[in-house]
């Protein structure tokens, strides 16, 4: 194997050229920087959201509130998906019961039904978070249902011949050996909830960073856009890592 | 060859789910009263009574939830003049067409990039960092951008189901090439296999199931966006449906978009695994 250049000086040349092609295009002025903001620019607009905010509110506060509305949905989603998927692992007439809405609502477009919840609930924060409950229900109720199906039966049925009760079972088989798939679970429904979020505060917001982004594109601020699309991928990548996190912690075993 | 991948029992979930007869212990200790599809069609249509039960002005007025009775006379009718001068198959067409040109174009420059991607270190060195940037970020927080850059027709919304299907069908291509086992592409070199001979019949095969995978998760991804999409800006669409009807307030409409957009999903997805088991059919026997 040749090893002319490493990788990391690709990366870094590819990372530069983009650089170099971004800051050409702007200071020589061939875009105009309503459509492609300068580094410039984009500093500015960062320092302006930071300290004075965009609409009454920081880009720290626009921020927190799509968080907080993506940590109700997601907790109260996936805490009901989980119970669910576990009855449903345990319970093939429950499963059979409960699979066909499952099934339904896993790849139904969230923000259709949006738009009838807000007319069930109100253009506030009622609305986004039982959207949000129900993008993350169905994602978790099949990863907690697989976990338990994929439970080895070897093991159960051990533990049973060796006199544990059905909870005993349950606590130290069943449970260890779902735990790995219900976490995976939740992170695909973090995801899901996340992009989301975004997206209905786009369709039907006054607050949050999606709004932010939304409302900054329509007055052709596209540097404030700019700053918010990137903040909203650091903090995507940063939940994401964050529930990897406890993944690692809590599941220790997983893979083994 | 006794090591821990030849012994059955890691397979073991997987082949009894495959087989119908074979149902798991748990399962079988407890009679069952009625087959689980028919019990799937008894909660269904329990559902549906209940629908009717609460709605059309009994318990909860008929402007809020319509009854199946006012969903299926708005399917009729909508079927005979059509919906402010469009039809329901014109739209979901438009809708389906827009996914078919956004996922289309993400499948044809993706697959073979994430393949060469994963084959060889000098593109993966410059590239994956743009794919992983993208592949986290929400794609309807760009599509700001790209209508100010593409206008609001269908350019835009072309690029942004690209954007949307292309990183996670590169991921996963680049992800089924470095998955494949080293010993077979030394074995069918150490045979006189030519390089091209190897990508063709030990890399391609050996890759597929990861990128069928990664093609129905992009294509989940950008059926949701597609409707988004058509939910902020379209003049057709399913999604641009569901938010004119929302303005006259036809929440019969609504809910008949949501069937028709849920049953697509479902038939979507089921296309997509019908697909993959007929193409990687290999899948799971390695």
């Amino acid at each position: 194997m040749r090893r002319a250049v490493p990788s990391w000086a690709i990366t870094a040349l590819s990372v530069g050229l983009l650089l170099a092609a971004w800051v050409g295009a702007t200071s020589g002025g061939l875009v105009r920087d309503l459509f492609l903001p300068g580094p410039a620019d984009l500093w500015a607009g960062l320092t302006e959201l930071v300290e004075d905010g965009y609409k009454g509110r920081t880009l720290l506060e626009h921020l927190g509130m799509s968080l907080l509305r993506v940590g109700a949905g997601f907790l109260t989603g996936a805490l009901a998906g989980t119970a669910l998927g576990l009855a449903m692992g345990y319970s093939p007439r429950l499963d059979a019961a409960a699979a066909p809405f499952i099934e339904f609502l896993r790849p139904l477009p969230q923000l259709a039904y949006l738009v009838l919840l807000i007319v069930w609930l109100g253009i506030g924060e009622a609305s986004k978070i039982t959207m949000l409950f129900l993008a993350a229900l169905p994602v978790a109720a099949v990863a907690a249902r697989d976990g338990v199906r994929n439970a080895p039966p070897e093991r159960q049925r051990a533990a049973l011949a060796l006199g544990a009760s059905r909870w005993q079972v349950f606590r130290h088989v069943v449970a260890p050996s779902a735990l790995p798939e219900i976490l995976t679970g939740a992170r695909l429904a973090l995801g899901i909830v996340y992009g989301t979020l975004i997206a209905a505060e786009i369709i039907a917001g006054s607050s949050g960073i999606g709004w932010m982004i939304l409302d900054a594109g329509r007055f052709l601020r596209s540097d404030y856009a700019f700053v918010g699309i990137v903040a909203i991928g650091l903090a995507g990548v940063a939940l994401d890592r964050l529930l990897l996190l406890v993944e690692r912690r809590v599941v220790h075993w997983a893979g083994r | 060859m006794a090591g821990s991948h030849s012994s059955p029992m890691p397979n073991a979930p997987a082949v009894a789910d495959a087989l119908p007869g074979a149902a798991p212990p748990r399962a079988r200790r407890r009679r069952r009263a009625l087959p689980p599809a028919w019990l799937g069609a008894a909660s269904v249509c329990a559902m549906v009574l209940a629908w009717w039960a609460v709605s059309g002005g009994r318990v909860v007025p008929a402007a809020l939830l319509p009854s199946p009775a006012d969903v299926w006379a708005a399917a009729l009718e909508i079927a005979r003049n059509g919906y402010r001068g469009t039809t329901l198959w014109g739209n979901a067409l438009s809708t389906l067409g827009r996914l078919a040109g956004g996922f289309g174009l993400a499948v044809l420059v993706g697959v073979p990039l994430g393949l060469w991607m994963g084959g060889s270190r000098a593109p993966a060195a410059a590239l994956d960092w743009i794919v992983q940037f993208l592949r986290p970020l929400p794609p309807l927080s760009y599509m700001i951008l790209l209508i100010l850059w593409l206008g609001t027709g269908d350019a835009s919304k072309t690029a942004l189901l690209f954007l949307t299907a292309f990183p996670i069908v590169v991921a996963a291509s680049a992800a089924g090439v470095r998955g494949v086992k080293l010993q077979r592409v030394q074995a069918a070199r150490a045979l006189g296999a030519s390089r091209a001979q190897v990508f063709r019949h030990v890399v391609l095969p050996s890759a597929a199931p990861m990128v069928f995978t990664g093609l129905q998760i992009a294509l989940a991804a950008a059926f949701s966006t597609v409707v988004s999409a058509e939910l902020m800006a379209a003049t057709d669409g399913l999604g641009w449906m569901v938010i004119s009807a929302s303005h006259f307030l036809r929440n019969d409409v609504i809910l008949l978009c949501i069937l028709v957009l849920g049953l697509l999903g479902v038939g979507l997805a089921w296309a997509l695994r019908l697909l993959d088991r007929r193409v990687v059919h290999w899948r799971g026997r390695d």
